[in-house]
């Protein structure tokens, strides 16, 4: 081997607490890049071979009626290579035990799948042919209420009940996601499930007279989806056409795209910051070590080694750390990256779902690693390139040593301790150095504030959404729109403190061609359960003209309070209407928009309805009033407000598994970077240190020293540090907001505790790991040592 | 400039601006060193010895005049160039030894030698100075006599027309010191390479051949000493 070669082999082994501190930090940003990106592949591929194998639709329209010879004419458009009808409607369901939710019932072919959406079979088989009664259930909805061949549903159609038997437990691509409505703020197989069942039954029970209300298609491939939707849905007119749904719109597949693409910004945004920490890191480092081999550069220069060579000798450390960093990092990924994708499936349930592992990913893992210690390695070692040899042969100058500002405040400075003072001095006198501790710091705070900042931002959004915000009991669902007054006579169940009226119709708001769906809440004037906020957290009432609207909405289609809107209303039939934007109220979860309920009523020109009722209920009577509301006709759910904070802390799962190895790597990078500056510190200063351990100092005090000195760096970090992580949250914030909450920079005062002091914690742990270091310092060696 | 000169300066000067003051540390220098010779540089500190050796060694440039090395203009010389001649030219010898601390004796000489078209054989160099049995030992194992041998060990075996010595004896005991010198006399003898010794020590010009004096970065005397003697002589 080079000897060169073995020289950086040996730094490598003397300086192994640098060189690994920095490879941890390498490792930590691989690994996360490797596991994220992976599992955004795996499941990104995965999704689109399940949208191909299992023919999942390019669009669907909702019809009043189409009979099947409309759908034939469909199948025969230009451009359409299948089409089907189908029958769908929500209707409540008896899930016994006091448990009445909403299933969406769907019609299938009674013999053979469907050419569009296929089901994928989990236990059971298709329909019976015998069974007018046979029916199919979702796979979530069916593990939650233990649902199997076999099994019973009771469902509520026009108030009366209807048993189904259940012969197969299924997937569909239509419903990775199954969701009520776009209002829900996360998917929950508690409260809503799906339900197949047979054509000619779905047509008898649902009294569609042998039409459908759906139609689904599939286009061929390479043609203009969007002329052709255009002119279909001119085609559709006639069949009482209410919406059309391109696949990129349609629910399920709106939130898998949304999450998809969130997981790949994690992917990149992460390991990005991790790797561009550890870049900074490996500069700062490698530019004190040339800095304090300026001798052994000029003497490698006096014996006649170029300087490409010299610099190729730095460099090569950098890519050793980039390699001893992404070789295990990679593998690491893997590893995670399998369990990543494990936590997506059971969320997505896809049959398909392939824990591939890409090579490519791996590789690409360890030359990013590569290229980011390169940019680094090459930054800091072409300094090499200006040492003359005589002048690295020659001992540098001293520091000028200058009196520092605070010297001028006698007042102060003569009140310090000595030790304080020479700290004081070399803080203020080595700015290079202070100011490659300060970045080191900052970015240690900035660490554990993003971190932090996620549980913190996700518990107060649920908080505000679950408890500030709604203060019911429960809320009523009823099968149909009711007088009014039905739901005051809720009140006079016993047990039942207060009843409130609600009217929820689905809307979509169009401004300037854009559309975001959503939905429209009527409230009574004096409503007492939704304490509607502004950004102020002022609070908000309900207007007696116009529509509040969550501030999500507003801000994606830019509207203003006092604008008029065009909202579509879909009641079983479309209307289109312009209504004017009286407040913007804060939403941090399920974005909805709020009127005054006659206003609501007469827009949806049905006269002042309900579709349910808001309920409190005396303690200890939760389950007597329930039993009691289903009994009564007409009910199809009652919905307990915290199982909806429940199931969306289920759906937090991924993001705390995800926080929780950040905050993991982010300790790791963060005792790196102040373990490394400190022993940097230290090798720097060991004639110095010496000469106080020579003059009569003791170890500890030696010690003592160093630590001050990390101490104030670590106070002058935390403003900056602060200000740098708190605009990294609302980078973050603004890139994980999505169709389920608005991400908000919230910041506890806990976080704040633990992330500043994670940075003097980190000073000690160092201060501590590097204390054979300052102790074991042998004085004659030093002082003898001209360099080094 | 003679026939047999291997260094040849004409009115070599090198003046450093350190901020707005100019130092002249070597004015006018101009003097011939013969091939083979043994040539101490002799001066107080400051009067530009080691300034004239970085010189001749290609490891600084000249701000004016020029420096011949076998005939070859190096004053002319790019870095690249520079580079070049002292890898292939010359062998250097610091007062601190400035050994790789993290490379043994043996791996020491021949990261020199790696560089060299005509290396000598390490085992054999290391055994000349007296230190095959140490050779796998690292600086901080040895004391500084042996590290100052194998820093001589480490500039000969790349085989240079020409050892440049910056006071080697400097940071050395006297019995050590004389050792070195011998180490350094008997090489010139033996091998014919010419060695320039730089040294602010009055007796080692004794054992020189020819002997430059300097005085505030100007060249006093040089003159050709017919009787060098043995190291072993010589006393400080």
């Amino acid at each position: 081997m080079k000897k060169l070669n073995k020289m950086i082999i040996r730094e490598v082994f003397k300086s192994k607490g640098q060189f690994i501190a920095a490879a941890a930090v390498i490792f930590a940003g691989i690994t996360m890049f490797s596991a994220s990106y992976m599992s955004y592949q795996n499941l990104k591929n995965s999704v689109t071979r399940y949208y191909e194998q299992y023919s999942f639709l390019d669009y669907y329209a909702e019809l009043q009626g189409i009979s099947p010879e409309g759908v034939k004419a469909v199948k025969a458009f230009k451009g359409v290579k299948d089409a089907i009808g189908r029958v769908s409607a929500d209707v409540g369901a008896d899930m016994g035990k006091n448990k009445r939710i909403t299933v969406r019932l769907v019609s299938l072919p009674d013999y053979g799948q469907p050419a569009i959406n296929k089901l994928v079979f989990r236990s059971g088989g298709y329909f019976n042919d015998t069974d007018q009664n046979s029916c199919l259930v979702s796979r979530k909805f069916a593990d939650f209420y233990r649902l199997r061949k076999g099994s019973k549903l009771k469902a509520i159609i026009n108030l009366k009940i209807h048993e189904f038997n259940v012969d197969g437990v299924v997937d569909s691509p239509e419903f990775i996601y199954a969701m009520k409505s776009p209002a829900e703020v996360s998917p929950s197989p508690e409260k809503f499930g799906i339900v197949y069942i047979k054509e000619s039954a779905a047509k008898s029970i649902l009294g569609s007279g042998g039409m459908y209300n759906q139609v689904h298609v599939i286009f061929e491939k390479d043609t203009d989806k969007k002329a052709i939707t255009d002119e279909l849905e001119d085609m559709l007119q006639p069949y009482g056409y209410i919406s059309g749904t391109e696949r990129e719109d349609q629910q399920s597949n709106a939130m898998v795209d949304n999450e998809i693409s969130e997981l790949e910004k994690m992917a990149i945004m992460f390991p990005a910051l991790f790797l561009t920490v550890a870049a900074t890191i490996i500069y700062i480092m490698q530019r004190r070590i040339i800095s304090n081999q300026r001798v052994l550069i000029g003497i490698m220069k006096a014996i006649g080694y170029t300087d490409k060579r010299i610099l190729w000798h730095y460099i090569l450390y950098s890519i050793l750390i980039a390699f001893t960093g992404s070789i295990p990092a990679v593998l690491a990924g893997l590893l995670v990256g399998v369990k990543f994708t494990g936590l997506y499936n059971q969320i997505f349930s896809i049959p398909v779902m392939e824990i591939k592992i890409y090579w490519d990913i791996l590789v690409i893992g360890v030359f990013i690693s590569i290229g980011f210690c390169l940019l680094a390695g090459y930054n800091s070692a072409k300094r090499v390139l200006s040492i003359c040899p005589a002048d690295a042969m020659r001992s540098e100058s001293p520091k000028s040593g200058r009196r520092i500002f605070l010297e001028s405040v006698g007042f102060i400075w003569n009140r310090l301790h000595f030790g304080w003072k020479m700290s004081i001095r070399n803080v203020f006198r080595s700015r290079t150095r202070t100011l490659f501790t300060i970045v080191g710091m900052m970015a240690t705070i900035m660490f554990f504030m993003v971190s932090l900042f996620f549980m913190d931002s996700i518990k107060y959004i649920l908080n505000q959404s679950f408890f500030v915000f709604q203060k019911q009991d429960y809320k009523v669902i009823f099968s149909r729109p009711t007088p009014y007054y039905d739901a005051y006579e809720l009140k006079s169940l016993a047990g039942i403190q207060r009843a409130e009226p609600l009217s929820e119709i689905p809307i979509e708001i169009e401004k300037d061609w854009k559309t975001e769906g959503s939905l429209a809440v009527g409230l009574i004037k004096e409503n007492s359960f939704y304490h509607l906020a502004d950004d102020r957290s002022l609070p908000v009432r309900v207007p007696d003209s116009g529509m509040l609207m969550a501030h999500t909405i507003a801000e994606k289609l830019e509207i203003e309070p006092g604008d008029t809107v065009k909202v579509k209303l879909y009641l079983g039939k479309v209307l289109e209407k312009d209504v004017r934007i009286a407040g913007i109220v804060k939403q941090y979860a399920g974005f909805s928009c709020y009127m005054n309920m006659k206003e609501l009523g007469e827009l949806a020109e049905e006269g002042v309805f309900t579709t349910g009722a808001l309920i409190s209920v005396k303690a200890g009577k939760e389950e007597e009033v329930i039993d009691k509301l289903y009994e009564m006709p007409g009910i199809e759910t009652v919905e307990a407000r915290v199982d909806g904070y429940y199931d969306f802390m289920q759906f937090l799962d991924l993001m705390y598994t995800f926080v929780g190895f950040m905050i993991f790597f982010g300790t790791v990078m963060g005792f790196a970077i102040v373990f490394n500056t400190t022993v940097i510190n230290i090798m720097e200063r060991r004639r110095e240190l010496a000469s106080l351990k020579v003059l009569g100092y003791t170890g500890r005090e030696v010690e003592s020293t160093i630590l001050r000195e990390n101490m104030m760096n670590g106070i002058i970090s935390l403003l900056p540090g602060i200000v740098f992580g708190r605009f990294m949250c609302n980078i973050l914030a603004g890139m994980f907001s999505n169709e389920l909450f608005a991400m908000e920079v919230i910041i506890s005062t806990k976080t704040y505790i633990i992330t500043c002091s994670s940075v003097f914690i980190f000073a000690i742990l160092a201060q501590y790991a590097n204390k054979r270091n300052i102790s074991g310092l042998d004085m004659v060696e030093v002082l003898k040592d001209r360099e080094n | 400039m003679a026939e047999s000169a291997v260094f040849s300066l004409e009115d070599v000067s090198k003046i450093y601006k350190m901020g707005e003051v100019e130092v002249k540390a070597l004015t006018r220098a101009r003097f011939d060193i013969k091939k083979g010779e043994l040539v101490v540089v002799l001066g107080p500190s400051g009067s530009g010895k080691s300034t004239l050796l970085n010189v001749l060694g290609g490891m600084d440039k000249a701000t004016s005049g020029r420096v011949f090395f076998n005939s070859s203009d190096i004053s002319k010389y790019n870095d690249k160039q520079l580079t070049f001649f002292r890898r292939k030219n010359i062998g250097f010898i610091f007062q601190f030894y400035n050994l790789m601390p993290n490379l043994t004796a043996k791996e020491n000489v021949e990261l020199a030698a790696e560089i060299s078209d005509n290396p000598l054989d390490i085992e054999a160099v290391l055994e000349k100075v007296g230190l095959k049995e140490r050779m796998n030992h690292f600086p901080s194992q040895m004391s500084g006599g042996e590290q100052q041998r194998v820093a001589i060990a480490r500039a000969v075996a790349k085989n240079p027309d020409v050892l440049l010595c910056d006071e080697p004896t400097g940071a050395l005991d006297y019995t050590t010191g004389k050792l070195v010198l011998g180490l350094l006399c008997d090489i010139n003898k033996e091998t014919g390479k010419t060695v320039i010794i730089i040294t602010h020590n009055q007796p080692i010009a004794e054992i020189a051949q020819r002997v430059i004096k300097m005085r505030s970065g100007e060249i006093v005397e040089n003159y050709i000493n017919d009787n060098p003697a043995d190291p072993d002589m010589i006393e400080w």
